[in-house]
């Protein structure tokens, strides 16, 4: 028994079957509804591995029309090894225009970064996530996570940054930040730094959250408060340092991230934007002045 | 250039998708008056009254459901039951079955005659808030910036007023009831005549301005 | 001049899927072909099968020879074709009671209605590496095939049902020695993981699914650790069975049962010596656990049984002793799905310098204060008066 399949074989439509989409589309209408809980579903086997995104991909299968236009990014950057194969994958399933260019796009799927450009109402964001519940930190149980979910009984979580406090000086978290959503749900803010937790806070755009392999989505709609877990005595500060500076484009007031340039002296380390498509916007700008 | 492997979406699929994302934004955006697109359906069995449903508020409530979900509908203040025309004809394309109320994972309100029923749905627990009814409630018109209700919360800036007209007598205060349970609760979609959607999660606080 | 990308990503995938696949032909010799693999490389073959989740033997091959026998990529391609197969039907339910068994044995009797069959078993293999098999030509499968007929003819041509057998735990139910699971009472059609999320507590039915996809020495390792101390799991083996076992479904129209096939199986059943206590009113029994998969796979359905009644008996509050991770449900589903695991260890490989950076900010505040706290500590200490 062989089954006869030549290499053109054609898939439905965005690859997932459609009670597959039906279902994520319905976990989604309840995430929007129940800002920053976290809703289960039955997550599908796709050719792309566990941990590798397979959440966010999902969604962005789920929702993608044929009217979209898709970015991908992967650390900020669309070359990104990771970021390419998820958009050759999406675009060979829906044949969807790409770009790499934030303002062009209508759906951004990303892993651990929000693009530098401010999102407008009429894009959606897509956050992949590798850990979905921040109580893990303090309760690695599900069932008993999801109780303190029900009630609101985050004390243990309190005590645990109280405790970071007093360890290392300052609050521990640097990514995957706790945050309180609409006054009610904590909500892990995926591997994204601190610099990018207050883009969440009142925003015009929705973000849709999803782990493929902790079988969870959530959401944050647009114009809804997200306050970051901190003390009055230590504020949640970011990554910012005064006096920070892309070397390529020289932007200072944005995410930087430090990496070897080979020149003919042996090399040096540099400090340059991650989002990659906004800074060589930026460059190119500057060249055109 | 790659090869595209997939197949173009069926026309049904292509509603679906679209609807969706009409649907999410509604929901993300309370107050923002959406347009559906128009539905693939024709000729849907009528009402018991003998009046058509309407038809792309039928759509957009199918598009989400399957054999893994169930449905209930009502008209003139009362639940169909599974034999209705109605009630096979969408069982039929989508899988899903009508069950008892209480338990139903959607619900369509062909008239807002049948507001009352609302109180019938489930509305999920503490520990699985997201186990409750979405809602679908037909009405004959939704103008943003109107005058019936005044609308609070996530997905608005500020405040967004908005209108709601329907052939039938309708109690506002029946939407307006059971809101203060949250995360527990059901999540509202209303659409009118013309395929424009109007969402009200939980989440959303209502404030009746018409007298 | 403007600013040339020098951008590598697709690039970089394109040229390392072409390594990929040329270096599996590299070294020159005759490629495998997939009857090869399904006929010589059958444990691997059943591995596949069952963590992939889909009975397939061919397909099982063909996964085994692209992902150059990596049994857990083997799965996964397995995982991933049997999610764009349309669900058409579910069968009738099968029992163990009509496998034909080619194997079939009990350690908790020494004779038993039917008696012990060894059949193929490698247990008593004595483990010396046999270099004649370097040397295999099609004269030695002629031989094996007369071989097999001699065993066949020496062992008398039975008639009627070949290789039926009462079951074992049968007769220990009928002497009231083991409890039967009780039913989940809300559970009318069996759980399906595929099609529903796992949220704990979840119904047996969902933990027998999840653990017969699982990694088998994921299982394995928690089955060692319940049965060395970690856990109350003390099991003797009622009987392992391996055949075939004919599958049914309703027909369409008529509602009839119809036969689509015949599936290689393996199923384990244990007795954990803790009595039971799911019964209050209830005389006192032995626990049960359960195993089964595809293909002949002892290692995993013994791993499989032992862990269900393990967790069994840890949800009825049975437990005796120290109880370890193999008693605790969610850790034990949640850890042993081999395609989850592996990704998610894997997944580190992935560019994470964003949060790298996120965490160097941090370690720099936490090196200002320690630095800061040096420095009030010197204060201090020159303050000090100098009696």
């Amino acid at each position: 028994m062989m089954v006869n399949e030549s290499a053109d074989q054609l898939y439905n439509f965005a690859l997932l079957d459609e009670d597959a989409k039906r279902e994520i589309r319905r976990s989604l209408l309840k995430a929007v509804a129940l800002p920053g809980h976290l809703i289960p579903f039955a997550s599908r086997d796709l050719p792309i591995a566990r941990g590798w995104g397979t959440g966010g991909l999902q969604i962005t299968l789920s929702i993608i029309t044929p009217d979209d236009t898709l970015k991908v990014i992967d650390q900020g950057d669309d070359e990104s090894v990771n970021a390419v194969n998820l958009r050759r994958l999406i675009h060979r399933t829906t044949g969807v225009a790409t770009t790499t260019d934030t303002p062009a796009a209508s759906l951004i799927q990303t892993r651990h970064r929000i693009p530098e450009e401010p999102l407008r109402a009429d894009q959606i964001l897509v956050l992949q996530v590798p850990m979905a519940d921040p109580l893990r930190w303090v309760e690695p149980s599900l069932e008993r996570a999801i109780t303190m979910h029900g009630e609101t009984d985050y004390g243990k979580m309190w005590v645990y940054l109280y405790e970071s406090v007093v360890r290392a000086g300052d609050l521990r978290i640097a990514s995957q930040y706790p945050v309180i959503v609409n006054h009610r749900y904590m909500m892990d803010t995926t591997p994204i730094p601190r610099w990018d937790v207050p883009k969440l806070h009142m925003a015009e755009t929705l973000y849709l959250f999803g782990a493929g392999r902790e079988k969870r989505i959530y959401a944050v709609p647009p114009h809804t408060p997200v306050e970051p877990l901190q003390f009055e005595d230590y504020p949640f500060r970011t990554e910012y340092r005064p006096g920070q500076r892309c070397a390529r484009c020289g932007a200072e007031n944005t995410f930087l991230t430090s990496h070897f340039v080979a020149d003919a002296n042996g090399g040096r380390w540099e400090m340059t934007c991650s989002d990659v498509a906004f800074c060589a916007k930026r460059q190119g700008e500057q060249r055109d002045r | 250039m790659m090869t595209i492997v997939a197949s173009p979406p069926t026309p049904i699929e292509l509603f679906n998708s679209r609807a969706f994302r009409v649907l999410l934004d509604c929901l993300a955006r309370p107050g923002k008056i959406g347009q559906l697109p128009p539905p693939p359906y024709s000729d849907l069995p009528p009402l018991p009254d003998g009046r058509p449903p309407n038809t792309t508020a039928v759509a957009a409530c199918m598009s989400l459901l399957d054999q893994r979900v169930s449905f209930v509908h009502a008209h003139d203040n009362r639940w169909l039951t599974d034999d209705q025309p109605l009630s096979r004809w969408i069982t039929l394309r989508s899988g899903s079955r009508v069950v008892a109320p209480a338990i139903a994972d959607f619900a369509l309100l062909h008239d807002t005659a049948s507001l009352s029923l609302l109180s019938d749905l489930q509305e999920g627990s503490l520990i699985y808030p997201e186990q409750s009814c979405t809602a679908f409630l037909c009405v004959s018109d939704l103008v943003a910036n109107g005058n019936t209700f005044r609308l609070t919360g996530p997905g608005i800036a500020g405040a967004a007023t908005v209108g709601i007209a329907s052939h039938y007598p309708m109690n506002i205060n029946l939407l307006v009831a059971r809101r203060d349970r949250f995360p527990l609760g059901i999540d509202l979609f209303l659409i009118d005549d013309h395929g424009r959607c109007l969402g009200i999660p939980r989440t959303t606080r209502i404030l009746i301005t018409t007298s | 001049m403007g600013y040339v990308a020098v951008r590598g990503g697709s690039e970089a995938i394109s040229r390392a899927e072409e390594l990929v696949t040329c270096l599996r032909l590299l070294g020159g010799s005759t490629p495998l072909q997939l009857p090869q693999i399904r006929d010589q490389l059958r444990h691997a073959v059943s591995r596949a099968m069952h963590e992939g989740a889909l009975y397939a033997p061919l397909l099982a091959a063909l996964a085994l020879k692209q992902a150059e026998g990596d049994s857990i990529e083997a799965a996964f391609l397995l995982r991933a074709y049997r999610t764009t197969l349309p669900r058409v039907m579910a069968s009738l339910p099968a029992s163990g009671r009509d496998i034909s068994c080619l194997r079939r044995i009990s350690a908790s009797f020494k004779d038993i209605p039917g008696g012990q069959i060894l059949g193929p078993a490698s247990d008593y293999l004595i483990r010396l590496l046999q270099p004649d098999l370097a040397h295999e030509t099609i004269v030695d499968v002629a031989r094996a095939a007369e071989q097999y007929a001699a065993l066949v003819e020496k062992g008398g041509i039975r008639s009627g049902e070949w290789g039926r057998f009462p079951k074992v735990a049968d007769y220990m139910r009928q002497e009231q020695m083991i409890v039967d699971v009780p039913a989940d009472s809300e559970e009318t059609e069996p759980f399906d993981i595929t099609r529903e999320p796992l949220v704990f507590p979840c119904p047996r039915s969902a933990r027998l699914q999840a653990l017969m996809q699982a990694d088998t020495g994921s299982l394995m390792c928690l089955a060692y650790s319940s049965v060395r101390g970690y856990g109350d799991a003390h099991p003797a083996l009622v009987e392992l069975r391996y055949g075939y076992l004919a599958i049914q479904v309703a027909h369409p129209l008529t509602g009839e049962p119809v036969t689509i096939g015949e599936i290689e199986v393996t199923e384990t059943e244990v007795a954990s010596k803790a009595h039971s206590v799911s019964s209050r009113t209830g005389t006192p029994r032995f626990n049960v656990g359960y195993g089964f998969a595809f293909g002949q796979s002892e290692l995993k359905t013994m791993s499989m049984a032992i862990l269900d009644s393990v967790l069994t008996q840890a949800r009825a509050g049975s437990l005796a002793g120290e109880s370890g991770p193999a008693a605790d449900e969610e850790f034990v589903l949640l850890h042993t799905d081999g395609i989850e695991a592996s990704g998610f260890v894997a997944h580190f490989k992935l560019p994470h310098y964003v949060t790298f950076a996120a965490d160097l900010s941090v370690l720099d505040r936490a090196r200002d204060h320690h630095a800061q706290q040096q420095s009030r500590l010197y204060q201090l200490v020159d303050q000090a008066p100098t009696e």
